[in-house]
C-alpha cells in the first residue's frame, strides 16, 4: 500500500473511532468545520436546522479544530446538537479519507480549496455566490436558500454579504 | 448510470417482473432526473408503461419527462394503495424515503433500484483497476497529459470542442488524450481538431480512472471536462448552475478551461460529406431543402407528449415539407406520419444543412447542428428546471453564443395550437422570402 493508501486508513480508523465515540448513525448529521472561512463556517451552523430537517435526522455533531467559541442556537429543532473538538491533523486525516471514500452520506466538510477539484472558493472569490449560497446550495444541497427569521439571524446575513 | 449500474437494474427489474411482482400494479418514478430515464426506458423494453414520474419540486411539476408526466404526490390517487409501486434510483434516496412513507406508502411498496454503496475495498479495487487503465495509456500514448469526458452528453461535447483550439493554444499543450466513453461523443470529437480521442472498451473505465485520481492525485491526474461530476464528491458545486447568472457556457469557459471572459465558442469548419449526405437522401427518399427533420427526444431535458409531435407532423407534411424523426432506437420511434430516420452525429451539420429545417427539444444534438445555416427551431418547456435556473436561460444556444438564427420557443402550457402554429409560421414566412 502507497503513501496515499496509509494516509486513507489511517483517516478511515480515526472515522470508525469517532463513529463509536459519538455514536453516530443515520439518526444524526455531522458538520466538520474546516476553519478556512469563518463566514462560510458561521453560515453553515446558521442552516444547519434546515440540513437537519432535509435529511430527516434528529440530531448533528459540529466537529471543530479552532479555538473559536462555537455558538449555537438551540432553538427550532437544534436541541440535539453536539460540539466535538478535535485537532487540526486529525480533521485533515479525516479529511484525506473521505475525498477518497464518501464514508458517510450525511457529513458536511467546509473546506473551499482543498483538493485541487474544489472550486467552492473560486466560486465564492471570482462570482456573485456569497457564502450563505455555498452552505445552502453547495455543501446542504438544500436547492435555494432559505429566508432567516429572527433579526439576530438577518444581521448576521447582512454583515455577511456586505463584507462579499 | 454506467453500463454496469444499467445491467444491474435491468437484471432486477427484469427479475422482478419475471416473479410476478409487477403484474396489475401502477409504477411510479420518483425524482425526475437522468437515471429516471433511463429506468422509464428499462420498463417500457419490458413492456411495462410506468403511470407518472413524481416529484416535489413544484417548478418540475406538469412538465413531461421521458413523456410522463410529472405529478406531485397529492395528485396521485390513494398513494398508499397495495397496488401502487414506487421506484427510487437517486443518492437522495435517504430523504426520499420518509416523503413516501409520510403519505401511508408501505416501504416494501417502495423500491430503492441504486445499487449498495461500494465498500472500501470494493473501491480500492476500482482505483487500482484505474492504475491499469492509466498505465495502457501511458504505454500506447507516452506520459502526456489526459482529458476525460465521462458522461454521454454530446453537447457537452460540442461545447468543449468549441472552446479547445483556444485552451490547447494557451496552454501550451501540444500532445493529450482525449478519453470519451460512447462512440457517439468521439463522433462529435471528430467535427473538432481533436486528436487522440481515445473511446473506453467499457464506459466503467471513467469511472476507474477518477477512483484511481482521487485515491493518488499526482499519480493519476487526470483533467476531468466538467465543471462538477458527482463521483468528484468534494467539488459540490452543481446547485450553482443557473445561479447568478451561472449557465452552461459560462462555466464551461470559466471553470473547466479559465479561459477569459471575452473567448467566444467557435463552430468547425465542416468536413465535406456531401457524398455521403446525398446516399443518405436518397436512401430515405428526402428532398434537399423541403425536409424538416424532428427531434422529439432528450436525455436530459423534459419532451412534449406524442399527439404534439403528432399534430405538428400533420400539419408539416401538409405544407408539402417531408418530415422525418430522428430516432436512435425502438426507444425513439419515429413520429406517425414521419420517416423513421437515422444519420450519424459527426455527420450531423451536413445533414441538416441539405435538409433546410430542424425542430426538437433541446438536446445534445441542437449544439452540433447549431452551426447550420438551416431554420432551426428548438422548444423548451417553461418549467423545465436545470438546477437554480431554467432549461431555456441555462442552455440556450443564443446566450451560449452558440447561433443567432435560431428560434427558440418556450412554451408554457401545453397549447398545441398556438406553438404548433408559431412553427408553422416560421416555415412558412421561410418561402415567403
Amino acid at each position: 500500500m502507497g503513501k496515499p493508501g496509509i494516509r486513507i486508513a489511517r483517516g478511515m480508523i480515526y472515522w470508525y473511532q469517532l463513529r463509536l465515540l459519538l455514536r453516530i448513525n443515520y439518526k444524526k448529521s455531522v458538520l466538520v468545520l474546516a476553519g478556512e472561512s469563518e463566514e462560510l463556517d458561521d453560515c453553515c451552523i446558521l442552516h444547519l436546522g434546515d440540513f437537519m430537517r432535509r435529511k430527516h435526522v434528529d440530531g448533528a455533531i459540529i466537529i471543530y479544530a479552532s479555538d473559536r467559541e462555537i455558538r449555537v442556537n438551540r432553538e427550532n429543532g437544534m436541541e440535539r446538537i453536539r460540539k466535538y473538538r478535535i485537532s487540526k491533523y486529525r480533521m485533515r486525516l479525516l479529511y484525506d479519507a473521505y475525498c477518497f471514500y464518501k464514508f458517510y452520506d450525511n457529513i458536511v466538510f467546509t473546506y473551499t480549496d482543498t483538493p485541487e477539484d474544489n472550486l467552492l472558493g473560486r466560486y465564492l472569490r471570482e462570482t456573485k455566490v456569497n457564502t450563505e449560497d455555498a452552505a445552502c446550495l453547495a455543501l446542504y444541497h438544500l436547492r435555494r436558500v432559505p429566508k432567516r427569521e429572527t433579526v439576530q439571524e438577518k444581521q448576521i446575513c447582512m454583515t455577511r454579504n456586505s463584507v462579499k | 448510470m454506467y453500463d454496469a449500474e444499467l445491467r444491474k437494474v435491468t437484471r432486477k427489474l427484469r427479475f422482478r417482473n419475471a416473479l410476478g411482482t409487477l403484474r396489475k400494479k401502477t409504477v411510479y418514478l420518483f425524482g425526475v432526473s437522468d437515471n429516471t430515464r433511463q429506468v422509464i426506458q428499462i420498463l417500457r423494453e419490458l413492456g411495462m408503461e410506468p403511470c407518472n414520474v413524481i416529484d416535489n419540486d413544484r417548478t418540475k411539476q406538469n412538465s413531461y419527462c421521458a413523456r410522463l408526466r410529472v405529478i406531485s404526490l397529492d395528485e396521485a390517487d390513494s398513494p398508499g394503495a397495495s397496488e401502487k409501486i414506487y421506484m427510487i434510483y437517486s443518492t437522495y434516496w435517504r430523504e426520499m424515503l420518509p416523503q413516501l412513507m409520510k403519505y401511508g406508502v408501505k416501504r416494501r411498496n417502495i423500491w430503492k433500484l441504486n445499487p449498495a454503496q461500494d465498500c472500501l475495498p470494493e473501491l480500492l479495487l476500482k482505483a487500482y483497476r484505474g492504475k491499469r487503465y492509466r498505465e495502457r495509456l501511458r504505454k500506447k500514448y507516452g506520459d502526456i497529459p489526459v482529458f476525460l469526458c465521462p458522461y454521454t452528453g454530446s453537447g457537452d461535447i460540442y461545447l468543449i470542442g468549441t472552446f479547445w483550439d483556444e485552451y490547447i493554444r494557451r496552454n501550451h499543450i501540444e500532445d493529450y488524450v482525449f478519453v470519451v466513453i460512447t462512440g457517439a461523443c468521439k463522433k462529435v470529437a471528430s467535427l473538432f481538431d481533436i486528436k487522440n480521442v481515445e473511446l473506453v472498451k467499457k464506459k466503467e473505465y471513467a469511472q476507474y480512472l477518477i477512483d484511481y485520481y482521487l485515491y493518488d492525485p499526482e499519480k493519476g491526474k487526470i483533467k476531468l471536462l466538467n465543471d462538477c461530476w458527482a463521483q468528484v464528491h468534494t467539488n459540490q458545486t452543481e446547485w450553482f448552475r443557473g445561479y447568478k447568472g451561472l449557465y452552461f457556457t459560462e462555466l464551461f469557459r470559466r471553470f473547466v478551461f479559465d479561459l477569459p471572459d471575452d473567448v467566444r465558442p467557435r463552430h468547425p469548419a465542416y468536413k465535406d460529406e456531401s457524398e455521403c449526405v446525398r446516399e443518405l437522401f436518397n436512401k430515405y427518399g428526402l428532398p434537399p431543402g423541403k425536409t424538416i427533420i424532428i427531434s422529439p427526444y432528450s436525455n436530459t431535458l423534459s419532451d412534449l407528449p406524442e399527439w404534439f409531435w403528432e399534430g405538428l407532423v400533420e400539419k408539416l407534411s401538409r405544407k408539402g415539407y417531408c418530415v422525418g424523426t430522428n430516432s436512435g432506437g425502438k426507444t425513439e420511434p419515429a413520429i406517425a406520419g414521419s420517416k423513421e430516420i437515422f444519420f450519424p452525429l459527426d455527420i450531423a451539420p451536413q445533414f441538416i444543412e441539405r435538409a433546410g429545417g430542424f425542430i426538437g427539444v433541446r438536446s445534445g444534438l441542437c449544439d452540433v447542428i447549431s452551426g447550420t445555416s438551416a431554420r432551426k427551431v428548438i422548444l423548451y418547456d417553461a418549467r423545465n428546471r436545470f438546477y437554480m435556473g431554467s432549461a431555456y436561460e441555462y442552455f440556450s444556444l443564443r446566450r451560449m453564443g452558440l447561433c443567432e438564427d435560431v428560434e427558440e420557443i418556450e412554451y408554457a402550457d401545453i397549447d398545441m395550437g398556438n406553438v404548433i402554429d408559431r412553427i408553422l409560421r416560421i416555415f412558412i414566412d421561410q418561402e415567403d422570402i
